[in-house]
């Protein structure tokens, strides 16, 4: 951490537990989506990367949605301007690409089993 | 609120189990139908592409369960502590905030009632004066 880094963390404190509370609603709301996707994607009949893009494309269409319903309200009534999570998250990345991989795992769970049943 | 976004995942679910039944019955039916043909000595390509309107009941039951999940998420918190203590102050002044929320009241309570913030000089001069204006009330 550079020293203008700690500078600013000593000026604006921030609430650790707000952040892990947030952190864990957002990785919540990943592996819940990402099972889901995976049903979607098993009923589709999808194979190798259109079910991965399939992935890719509907957790940014969720984490797009969930910025555009659940932060923007708050954040732009705040004075803070288009796509800045810096009033929920420390990070961009934290919020934008964080929680889009740890759904993964869930999504092909998901996906294989339906596949399986589906077309057994 | 919280029976508008459960009754918006509980339809898009039941769609979901509608496509997912669809999307069986349409392959127990393509397997049906390639079986016949092999036994009718009549080789069909059979294209197993789902009809359109599987698809797209697919889609759309994933978009309107994902929409109830964020619907149905909990509020997020700020995470600076002046706006998070700025809110805490605003909203829970004197309840001492709801248990289970991770508000515990005022975090600045303490300080704002600290004995060593009392300005006691001042506080002298208003007694004087009080005793004062008495003492003239009374020889009145």
């Amino acid at each position: 951490m550079s020293r203008q880094q700690e500078r600013e963390a000593q000026i604006y404190p921030i609430v650790s537990e707000a952040v892990i509370h947030n952190t864990k609603i957002l990785t919540n709301l990943q592996n819940v989506t990402a099972s889901l996707f995976g049903v979607a994607a098993g009923i589709l009949g999808l194979e190798s990367y259109a079910g991965f893009l399939f992935y890719f494309a509907f957790a940014t269409l969720v984490t797009f949605l969930t910025y555009v319903l659940r932060i923007a309200p708050e954040s732009i009534s705040a004075g803070l301007p288009l796509f800045d999570t810096s009033r929920f998250f420390r990070r961009a990345v934290d919020f934008w690409i964080g929680a889009v991989f740890s759904g993964l795992p869930g999504f092909i769970l998901t996906w294989t089993l339906f596949y399986g049943i589906v077309r057994a | 609120m919280a029976w508008i976004s459960r009754s918006i995942i509980i339809a898009g679910l039941l769609l979901l189990a509608h496509a997912c039944y669809s999307v069986q019955e349409h392959a127990a039916l393509q397997s049906f139908q390639a079986a016949s043909s092999l036994t009718a000595g009549t080789p069909k390509s059979s294209g197993s592409l789902l009809p359109t309107d599987i698809v797209v009941e697919t889609i759309l039951a994933t978009v309107v369960v994902c929409l109830g999940l964020i619907f149905r998420a909990p509020d997020l918190r700020p995470i600076q502590w002046r706006v998070w203590a700025g809110r805490i102050e605003r909203v829970c002044e004197g309840s001492r905030g709801e248990p289970g929320h991770g508000f515990t009241g005022n975090p600045f309570r303490i300080l704002e009632s600290r004995p060593g913030f009392v300005d006691i000089r001042k506080q002298r001069h208003e007694f004087a004066d009080w005793a004062k204006s008495r003492e003239l009330l009374v020889r009145d």
